[in-house]
């Protein structure tokens, strides 16, 4: 076609679904063989005139465009109109508007699969696996091949926007549902604690909140602990990624300026004519400084995650335990194409990411140092037929008073079947606990044995 | 917020101008109506779309992590549309630019096996005679677990098919792995024509005759018309019923259905109704085809007919067994089949690549739609074998004849009811629906002679 034709395009710099800053806006001269498109056209003429169902041109387009992005590979993804704009700030705010749920296409209708916690529909009583027949007093039947992308627009509208829909739950008579709309907000972080000084912080995905909520944990713990954290467990398990910013921000967070003397890289991408973008360097301490850190990853830990525990094992600021992670390695740029409807995003992957070391971890992801796999397990004794000096009628008293024996006793009584508790519910966890406490233990008595002059 | 309200007033900035481009694309399209005249002749709202397609195609040209061509663009377009549409909607692309070779319409190139998944890897489910693979010793039951060295697990039917399936002459390694063989055995092959046999029949026992149709293709109906002369042959014009097998039969010409039905309905059984089918199209509208000719003589007259079906009995198949159900010309055994029979068509996109999809769904000349219902037998039989298993009666008969049966009972009518047993016991435990499906035959047979005695 090779037309004189110009277009511009937003880049956003972005890491899986995830957008943050503009960072370019660019001329597009467009240019396309005739013959190819001609083939496309020649596709849709004939599949509107003859194919079974009728189909709408914004359908077939909408699958074009989606198809040519989505064969190149994974991650190479087309939103159209206004819904990538919404979904896309979910990620990027760290929060979004709408009633709060996360749906699927079922048999032309629209099943919810997450009710979002202290939502307008969790409020509301709407339900996962609920099935929504109805959006604004239209049946979803009526909507059209492009209805889930109609209706979903409806669920994310503004913040104090009336949203109706027709629910059914099981076999039961459809329901309406009156909701407004609120802003959603997507917490990220959450805290505990494993053991007395010993504490635990899961990060779900990175948004731009997901450092200032991680350093809100960090404090919370240091409180809880009296200042007296003697390790932390930071459990990256099935955090899918998000923007290349956000996660950078989080480990920045993480790595200790002055532990890492010269090399202050965090990680670089490189795009296919070798061009090095996104070169960040660490900037700040972190509140975690000199305290022993474990990362748990396992197969789900995808993209953002992953880099993030490289980044950790390349500096040597933590111990990387768990399962080998997902191995995306790369980067995708969001491009905003506007045209007079709507503005469309793609997802297009453009660069390889490199850590610290210069690894890319593109299908292969991070080798943990300690290898855990998830694994249940089950005691090889009844505690009933365990039987201690103790447990005789006639046993002769402890040499330290009854009263402390009885003490030392119930504690560890108490402690282990904690520990049993959590070996049996997430046994990655309570070995990479243990892990921590090793570590904690041999630095404390290296200090004593190797350094005895210090104090 | 600073950045939201700038971010919006770029997006209003840039609507404005992208609105100017996307009419300049427009009028220049216009202008070039010699080549483009299919997109020229397209409503605006297309042109809009078309316009998206081509800015987003340039960008991904410009900055996807490596280059590609327009052609893959394009191609990768296309089987996403094609991807959203019925199953059987396929976009064919012969990159490798072969011409069409010669070849008769039951040939085909490959190394002549039929495949089953199996966990995850494929199974070989029939290897054909004179093939590649039966030179090469592959045999039934065997599983492949690499194709030129490089692992299947997992992938689907379609990849693996397009793996095996190469031009005439090339080599293709198999690695294979045996039940009783502890390590795979890698088998070089090479591809070539393979006669394909989807027509094959056998008489089951005396005087009752079986023929198998595995998919229709050309002259696949022509093909059942010789074996239907080769069973009346063989049994001197006697024969009592005939099984016709269309189990896992999931695709074919259309045409070759409806010359069957012509073959297995006369014009009496039709009187004035003589509709095989119909269809609706996207105009919504019921058209009657497939008129079977009003001289129309059954090949099979007074002969009773089963025709077994099972849930993968698809497509045109599906359209033979529900005519011959609603005129009562068959009685329907085994599963209900799978529901999915549609009026395809084929379109040539260039010179090397195809279309195909479906235009219409079908309807039995009763207007029972097949579509998503499919076929619903008269007689339902499953698969499994339990009934036979534990019946103890034909366990000890076997026992007893625990060496190969005519080998050492050479005459005696008891042996032979031995020997007539023993088959129906394999039968039974080799394929139960079969073997049901003769039973009813009989049945319907002894049924006849005593209607017709009691008349007499």
């Amino acid at each position: 076609m090779n037309k004189k034709t110009t277009s511009l395009i937003f880049f956003i710099s972005c890491f899986i679904y995830n957008t943050s800053i503009f960072a370019e806006t660019e001329t597009l001269k467009i240019t396309f063989s005739k013959k190819a498109l001609q083939r496309l056209t020649t596709v849709i003429t004939n599949l509107k005139k003859s194919y079974v169902k009728p189909l709408s041109d914004e359908k077939l387009y909408y699958d074009a465009i989606q198809g040519m992005l989505s064969n190149l590979d994974p991650h190479s993804l087309y939103f159209n109109g206004n819904i990538s704009r919404k979904l896309g700030m979910t990620f990027n705010k760290g929060d979004v508007d709408g009633i709060g749920v996360e749906a699927i296409p079922e048999k032309e209708t629209i099943k919810i699969i997450e009710v979002i916690e202290n939502s307008p529909a969790e409020k509301a009583g709407i339900q996962v696996g609920d099935i929504i027949v109805k959006v604004n007093n239209k049946p979803i039947a009526d909507m059209g091949d492009m209805y889930l992308y109609k209706a979903i627009n409806i669920l994310y509208s503004p913040k104090g926007s009336k949203v109706t829909l027709g629910i059914t739950r099981g076999n039961d008579k459809p329901r309406i549902f009156t909701l407004i709309c609120d802003t959603i907000k997507i917490p990220t972080v959450k805290w505990d604690l494993l053991a007395p000084n010993y504490g635990y912080i899961r990060i779900k995905l990175f948004t731009p909140n997901t450092a200032t909520e991680l350093k809100q944990a960090v404090a919370d713990l240091k409180k809880a602990t009296q200042n007296k954290l003697d390790g932390v467990i930071i459990d990256l398990r099935n955090n899918p990624g998000g923007s290349i910013e956000a996660t950078v921000q989080t480990a920045d967070s993480l790595l200790d300026t002055e532990h890492l003397k010269d090399n202050k890289l965090i990680v670089y991408t490189k795009d296919r004519d070798g061009n090095i973008k996104n070169y960040f360097k660490t900037t700040k301490d972190s509140p975690l400084s000199h305290i022993p850190l474990v990362v748990l990853i396992n197969e789900k830990s995808g993209s953002g995650a992953e880099m993030l525990a490289a980044v950790l094992q390349d500096h040597k600021q933590a111990i990387i335990a768990g399962t080998r992670s997902y191995g995306k390695g790369s980067m995708q740029t969001k491009l905003v194409i506007n045209d007079q409807r709507n503005a469309n995003t793609i997802d297009l992957t453009t660069d390889l990411y490199y850590t610290t070391l210069g690894r890319s971890l593109q299908a292969i992801g991070v080798i943990p140092d300690i290898i855990i796999n998830d694994v249940e397990i089950s005691e090889k004794h009844s505690p009933k037929k365990i039987i201690r000096e103790e447990d005789f009628v006639n046993h002769i008293p402890n040499g330290n008073g009854d009263k402390i024996a009885y003490q030392i006793l119930e504690n560890s009584k108490t402690q282990q079947n904690n520990e049993l508790a959590l070996a049996h519910k997430d046994y990655q966890l309570y070995e990479a606990l243990h892990l921590l406490k090793v570590l904690n233990i041999a630095n404390k008595q290296c200090a004593t044995i190797l350094l005895p002059n210090k104090n | 917020m600073d950045r939201i309200s700038k971010m919006i007033k770029k997006i209003i900035l840039f609507i404005c101008s992208c609105y100017l481009a996307c009419n300049t694309f427009a009028s220049a399209i216009l202008d070039q109506s010699d080549t483009t005249s299919a997109i020229s002749q397209q409503k605006p709202q297309e042109q809009k779309e078309l316009y998206l397609f081509t800015v987003i195609g340039t960008a991904v040209k410009k900055h996807y992590i490596r280059s590609v061509s327009d052609d893959e663009l394009v191609d990768n377009a296309i089987k996403g549309i094609i991807s959203e549409l019925y199953p059987y909607s396929v976009y064919t692309i012969n990159t490798d630019r072969i011409p069409p070779q010669n070849l008769a319409p039951n040939e085909f190139i490959g190394i002549g096996v039929n495949l089953e998944p199996d966990n995850g890897l494929p199974r070989i489910t029939e290897v054909m005679n004179d093939s590649p693979a039966k030179k090469a010793g592959i045999k039934e039951g065997d599983i492949i677990t690499q194709i030129d060295n490089k692992p299947i697990k997992n992938m689907s039917p379609k990849d693996v098919f397009s793996l095996i399936s190469g031009p005439k002459g090339s080599k293709i390694i198999l690695t294979i792995s045996r039940e009783n063989e502890n390590k795979p055995q890698a088998l070089t092959l090479v591809r070539d024509i393979v006669k394909f046999q989807a027509v094959k029949w056998r008489l089951l026992e005396p005087n009752y005759g079986y023929i198998c149709i595995q998919t229709f293709q050309d002259h696949s109906a022509d093909n059942v018309k010789e074996a239907i002369t080769h069973l009346k042959n063989t049994t001197q014009n006697k024969l009592q019923g005939v099984i016709i097998d269309l189990r896992n039969n999931q695709e074919g010409i259309f045409t070759q259905g409806i010359q069957l039905i012509n073959y297995l309905l006369s014009s009496d059984k039709l009187k004035d109704n003589r509709v095989l089918m119909y269809v609706i199209s996207n105009n919504k509208n019921f058209k009657s085809i497939g008129i079977a000719a009003s001289n129309n003589s059954d090949l099979l007259l007074n002969v009773p007919i089963v025709i077994l079906i099972n849930n993968e009995t698809k497509a045109i198949a599906e359209i033979v067994a529900g005519a011959l159900q609603d005129y009562k010309r068959a009685i329907i055994v085994g599963e209900k089949s799978f529901g999915e029979s549609f009026l395809q068509t084929k379109v040539a996109v260039d010179k090397y690549r195809t279309i195909s999809f479906p235009v219409a769904v079908i309807y039995t000349p009763q207007k029972h739609l097949i579509q998503a219902h499919g076929i619903v037998p008269d007689v339902m039989i499953n698969k499994s074998k339990t009934a036979v298993e534990n019946d103890k009666t034909l366990e000890s008969i076997n026992d007893k004849n625990s060496s190969p049966p005519y080998t050492k009972n050479k005459q005696g009518q008891n042996n032979n009811k031995i020997a007539q047993q023993n088959n129906e016991f394999d039968l039974a435990q080799k394929d139960y629906q079969l073997y049901e499906a003769l039973h009813l035959l009989k049945k319907q047979n002894a049924i006849g002679t005593i209607k017709t005695q009691e008349k007499n």
